[in-house]
């Protein structure tokens, strides 16, 4: 990928996440350190999505939840998982999707305000789904384990490159 | 001006972030909960400033179970902490259009009008 086409924000996002994960990190030990950077729990679920969509996150009180589609190939969960991470540390997302609305976690459950989330879920602008592509696509080749299961197709989509 | 030091930060974690009950946690507390990934002696210490140069992990860790932004141990990290910024109507209206395919063109265009409707009804109802 060409640095110069990266957005300052990607780029400091990403180096602040490497500096503090160090060039090899777990997709759980990135999700510490999201749910540390935000002051929140992050809680990471599948579901069954509509056709064309592969996740969505969505910020509630108590938990900012990230939903990747119920049986994605490894690869493309782990990129769905980084992009929707992504949309977080670019501050994408505020502190509450719905403002003083948002419920927490457990009343979205129990009183499934599926709503919400649905509206939200295609908010995002092109310029910010690019930046999260970019800081996702920078980010995948540090996840441990990554190296073993990438196929050559889905290396060549991620632009993928190894830092060992 | 004397900067805070780690230890000033680690005690106002404990004193401002209570149990419901309105206890502060205990060590113990906090060390089970994070799986004994910190244990309560090197919690104590880190109040009590006897540690002082603790591993980011650590604090890192403290901010998860406290709920608080890492910003709050390392400034350089609010650039990743959340904002409080809401997405105002009208960017919900986009989305709500966005989420259904219409195009943009026809997006302005109904955001506008549903503007102008609102508008009229505040100053309706002011009459």
């Amino acid at each position: 990928m060409n640095a110069a086409l990266i957005p300052a924000d990607v780029q400091h996002a990403y180096r602040l996440i490497v500096e503090y994960l160090g060039t090899s990190f777990s997709l759980d030990s990135l999700l510490d350190f999201l749910a540390a950077c935000r002051g929140k729990s992050v809680r990471l679920e599948e579901q069954t999505l509509p056709i064309g969509i592969t996740g969505y996150c969505f910020a509630f009180q108590d938990v900012d939840l990230i939903v990747v589609r119920y049986r994605l190939d490894p690869v493309r969960r782990l990129g769905t998982c980084l992009h929707e991470c992504a949309h977080f540390f670019l501050r994408h997302i505020p502190r509450t999707s719905a403002g003083e609305a948002t419920t927490t976690f457990a009343a979205f459950v129990e009183q499934h305000v599926q709503g919400d989330v649905d509206r939200l879920r295609a908010c995002y602008d092109e310029p910010q789904e690019r930046a999260a592509e970019m800081l996702a696509t920078l980010l995948i080749a540090h996840v441990d384990g990554t190296a073993h299961h990438i196929p050559e197709t889905a290396r060549q989509m991620y632009g993928y490159r190894s830092h060992t | 001006m004397p900067e805070t030091t780690v230890a000033e930060l680690v005690d106002r974690l404990f004193k401002t972030h209570r149990r419901p009950d309105g206890r502060e946690y205990t060590y113990h507390e906090v060390a089970d909960a994070l799986g004994g990934a910190i244990d309560s002696t090197s919690l104590s210490k880190l109040r009590s400033g006897a540690i002082t140069n603790p591993g980011r992990r650590s604090l890192l860790l403290l901010c998860q179970f406290f709920h608080v932004p890492a910003s709050y141990f390392f400034p350089e990290l609010d650039v990743l902490a959340p904002q409080d910024t809401t997405i105002s109507a009208e960017e919900q209206l986009h989305a709500a259009f966005r989420s259904m395919g219409v195009p943009g063109s026809v997006q302005e265009h109904l955001v506008g009008v549903a503007k102008a409707f609102h508008k009229e009804r505040e100053s309706t109802d002011r009459e």
